[in-house]
């Protein structure tokens, strides 16, 4: 199992604005280093403002740290100009939390599918049309809703949608942001299995991508992770694998968010009914 | 204060950069601009001659607009080939004939739109509200130059009021009140032209502004505390309302001032409107650009203006 | 338009008999619009009566012939000796329909003399038909220009804003330089420097280029709004992430959703510059002699003689007023549009 991504170092500001003017840099990442590993499942959790999510968005390119690198496959992607990243981009893939607006709100479900296809100018009409289906298939979602509005689907729709356009490029690591938690239960369970099914261990490294979940759920993140990073206000307070972290708590922070998770216990079984 | 500066020299640098830019318009067919300056009898060969001397008309952008702010310094604004004099004197008459028309239309159209804006937002939906909001569409349909020519044509017909100039022949002689008397009566006609045609927008804007301004919660938690109906109207809702009918103001100056040059002609009104037309038509160069520019310093001050009042309404300004 | 509420269509329909009226003008228009009649300068509207002087009705409606009343220079009186009978779809002059198609059918006509329906001006020019004529180059000038500014606003506004950074700053400074003037004292400085005589044809081009080229900013400034908000979605990220090009967004995600202000600021523009080009034209800065436009065909009114005497010819003024009526209605059902979109109708 090779290393995929890492991050080392990540620091990045943003200038706030107070009342009176005065811009007051916050840090969002204060020196953050982490490694996924090729088929990995980690989670990383934090409270609101702890940074994952400035986390999310370096790792998956939409924004470049101030300082740090991150390396995929040992190229570094700060120093690599536009066009390169243009061709790995396609290889980390992002899923939002509000797929409300991750979506144009003109475009039909199969427009939505289609497009990252289209962008990559490897296949035609009828190859695409075929390979959006399978994808559909693949995360659950009927054949029929190609011709349906985007914006018509329900939440839980919506974000598998999302997820199955992630996976149209087959990436190496899809990273979802916050993506179950504007969920309600019952469907956050199920685009939860989905997950860990897109994952399977069954299935062969190479063909399975590496999964980073973030959220502010810890219990939601045990459920799908193997590995869990902890953050708080722009630094890694805490890691290890689920089983630790879930029962031996060592830091201030995971405590708190083990205490604020939403009553899923931590001891569930992985996989209840659908 | 900074605030109050930091405008000021915002407006500075706009005026600067809105120097540039008619100079550079000047770039845009020197050729045959010059060609059609030479076919006009008034510039004789020999002042084309001692211009081009003294102006360098054939140098380069950067040089003729050095030249010209080096006779700005001297209060000349560049010189004028049909009246052979510098510009500046010039413009200043027009300019003050055009500021007293631009200003009391202003205050005038401000003083009736307003009251009208906030008695029919303050019974929006019955018929007072009705009665005005048609009248400014009905007056919003008709574009300036009919408005103009129509009151125009009323004014010749029915005798009531002198129909051009600003003043009659021969006022000079007369005793002051007379003379303020005439001045008045020739102002009638202009002035009414650029109220009118200023009414729809600013009574559609100021009835918007207070309406909304009568939904905001404190407005209605004060009503409900029982405040006298004009005091809410006037010291609640469009102290609310200000902001908005602040940058309204800003704008109506622009406005009425590009309305201006229309009904100056029209009227006959001895401002920069017609002073410029008859500079463009004898290519009298410089006269145009100073004219715009003199313009453009109209309505950069009067929106700075508009920024002072702002400062004095809003105290979330004042504490920055 | 078949989703429009119905009193847009009922708006748009109007706008487009209107315009429809003034597209075929050729046709509708009996004369030729700069064929002078020396012998009838000034000469006013022609009656269209139904009875006789005896009383007898006639269904096909007839004028007189107008002829100068002795020792006068401006007087007419009807000659109701010679009634002159009115026949639809005559052969007359010729010209061409939609500028393209010759043809010599024109909707009304006389055989025996000219009638002049809304009179005619100093040259005995049949004024109904250069109000026709004159409406065609207006409102093509006020068309033309408002497509140049949104055109170049659209252009400039979501390179602007999707782009920010230099370009950006760069492009809003200049806009608002622009707006710093006057609008009419900006249009006018630029078109001082610009060529005076020149053909109908090139003086329309210059007019309608000045016109839109100036209005950029307005357009812009919207567009960029718009631009600016999109481009912070998370459609347009995630299209990034599948390696889209900046001209790919620009195109599928950002354009797209201006679609609604260009056509917001396109009912707006329009008659502006319908204005602009009629007040350039009535002061002498716009279409030249002979070729009419609404705002040449007004400018004979700065004569006091003409404003006293000859109140026909304020007659295009009053042919505007329909026009701006449509527009002013159409922006406003769009404003209602956008406000219903807003809450999400």
């Amino acid at each position: 199992m090779g290393v995929l991504l890492t991050a080392e170092n990540l620091v990045k500001e943003y200038a706030s604005r107070h009342l009176r003017g005065r811009g007051v840099a916050v840090r969002a990442l204060d020196g953050v280093s982490v490694e996924i590993q090729a088929g990995a499942r980690i989670g990383i959790v934090g409270a609101s403002g702890s940074g994952k999510s400035t986390l999310a968005f370096c790792l998956a390119c939409v924004e470049r740290p101030d300082s740090g690198t991150i390396r995929f496959l040992n190229r570094d992607l700060t120093r690599v100009d536009e066009s390169e990243l243009r061709e790995i981009r396609p290889q980390i893939q992002l899923v939002f939390q509000d797929s409300a607006s991750a979506f144009n709100p003109k475009f039909t479900a199969g427009e939505v599918l289609e497009e990252p296809l289209k962008l990559q100018r490897k296949l035609n009409a009828a190859e695409r049309r075929e390979r959006g289906v399978e994808l559909l298939e693949r995360v659950g979602l009927p054949g029929n809703i190609f011709e349906r509005q985007a914006s018509d689907l329900s939440g839980g729709q919506r974000q598998r949608l999302a997820i199955a356009r992630a996976l149209a490029l087959q990436p190496k690591v899809l990273i979802l942001d916050e993506a179950l938690s504007a969920l309600d239960y019952s469907v956050q369970a199920q685009v939860a299995n989905l997950l860990l099914d897109l994952s399977d261990k069954a299935a062969a490294t190479a063909e399975r991508p590496a999964i980073v979940l973030i959220s502010h759920d810890l219990a939601m993140a045990a459920r799908i992770s193997d590995e869990i990073v902890v953050m708080e206000s722009g630094r890694i307070v805490e890691r290890g694998s689920t089983e630790k972290i879930v029962g031996d708590a060592e830091h201030a922070a995971t405590r708190e968010l083990l205490a604020c998770s939403t009553g899923m216990s931590a001891k569930f079984d992985q996989r209840p009914a659908v | 204060m900074p605030y109050l500066l930091r405008r000021l020299l915002h407006a500075a640098l706009l005026l600067a950069g809105a120097s540039v830019l008619a100079f550079f318009f000047t770039s845009l067919a020197p050729g045959n601009y010059f060609d059609e300056m030479r076919l006009n009898p008034q510039i004789s060969s020999e002042t084309l001659v001692a211009l081009k001397a003294h102006y360098d008309i054939d140098k380069p952008l950067a040089v003729r607009y050095a030249v010209w702010l080096k006779s700005l310094a001297h209060g000349e604004m560049g010189y004028s080939f049909a009246y052979n004099a510098p510009v500046a004197p010039l413009l200043a008459v027009r300019a003050r004939n055009t500021l007293l028309l631009t200003i009391i239309s202003t205050l005038l159209a401000w003083c009736i739109a307003l009251p009208l804006g906030v008695w029919s937002a303050e019974h929006s939906g019955r018929w007072v509200d009705r009665v005005v909001t048609g009248t400014s569409a009905f007056l919003l349909v008709i574009p300036d130059i009919a408005l103009g020519l129509g009151l125009l044509i009323f004014a010749v017909k029915t005798r009531w009021l002198p129909t051009g100039g600003m003043v009659s022949v021969g006022s000079e002689g007369m005793p002051f009140a007379a003379q303020l008397w005439d001045l008045l009566r020739h102002m009638v006609l202009p002035v009414a032209i650029l109220v009118l045609g200023a009414q729809p927008i600013l009574v559609r804007h100021v009835r918007s502004a207070v309406a909304e301004a009568l939904e905001e919660g404190f407005v209605r938690a004060a009503a409900a505390h029982g405040i006298p109906r004009q005091r809410l109207l006037w010291r609640y809702a469009l102290r609310a309302a200000a902001n908005p009918l602040i940058s309204l103001f800003g704008f109506s100056i622009g406005a009425l001032l590009s309305g201006s040059l229309l009904v100056e002609v029209i009227t006959s009104w001895p401002g920069l409107g017609p002073f410029l037309l008859e500079a463009i038509l004898a290519r009298d160069l410089y006269v145009v650009i100073g004219g715009v520019l003199l313009s453009t310093v109209f309505l950069v001050a009067g929106n700075f203006i508009a920024d002072v009042l702002l400062f004095w309404a809003d105290p979330r300004i004042r504490a920055e | 338009m078949k989703n429009a509420p119905r009193k847009q269509r009922l708006v748009v329909t109007f706008l487009v008999l209107l315009h429809g009226v003034v597209l075929v003008g050729g046709f509708v228009a009996p004369y030729d619009p700069i064929r002078q009649n020396r012998e009838r300068p000034y000469a006013p509207p022609a009656g269209i009566h139904f009875v006789d002087g005896q009383g007898k009705f006639h269904f096909r409606p007839f004028g007189y012939a107008q002829r100068l009343r002795e020792g006068s220079f401006d007087q007419y009186e009807d000659d109701h000796a010679t009634p002159i009978p009115l026949k639809f779809f005559v052969s007359g002059a010729s010209y061409r329909l939609l500028g393209a198609i010759p043809a010599k059918v024109h909707l009304f006509g006389a055989d025996e003399d000219t009638i002049n329906l809304l009179g005619t001006d100093g040259y005995g020019r049949d004024l109904f038909s250069r109000i026709l004529y004159g409406g065609q180059i207006s409102l093509l000038a006020g068309l033309l220009a408002a497509s140049v500014s949104l055109v170049v606003g659209t252009i400039v506004g979501s390179a602007s804003g999707y782009l920010g950074g230099w370009t950006d700053a760069i492009a809003m400074r200049l806009a608002e330089l622009c707006l710093a003037l006057p609008w009419l004292y900006l249009l006018f400085g630029v078109r001082a420097f610009l060529p005076l005589l020149v053909s109908p044809v090139k003086a329309f081009l210059i007019v309608v280029t000045t016109i839109g080229v100036l209005g950029w900013a307005r357009p812009a400034r919207l567009v960029r709004g718009v631009a600016l908000s999109a481009k912070e979605r998370d459609f347009v990220r995630a299209a990034r992430g599948f390696g889209a090009s900046n001209l790919y967004i620009l195109r599928r995600h950002i354009l797209p959703q201006t679609k609604s202000v260009i056509l917001t600021q396109a009912a707006i523009l329009i008659p502006q510059y319908i204005l602009a080009e009629v007040t350039l034209s009535f002061l002498g800065l716009g279409i030249p002699e002979p070729a009419p436009s609404w705002g040449n065909l007004l400018s004979s009114l700065q004569q006091y003689s003409v404003l006293s005497s000859y109140w026909w010819m304020y007659l295009p003024a009053v042919v505007m007023v329909p026009f701006f009526f449509g527009y002013l209605a159409l922006s406003g059902t769009l404003q209602e549009d956008r406000s219903a979109a807003k809450i999400g109708l």
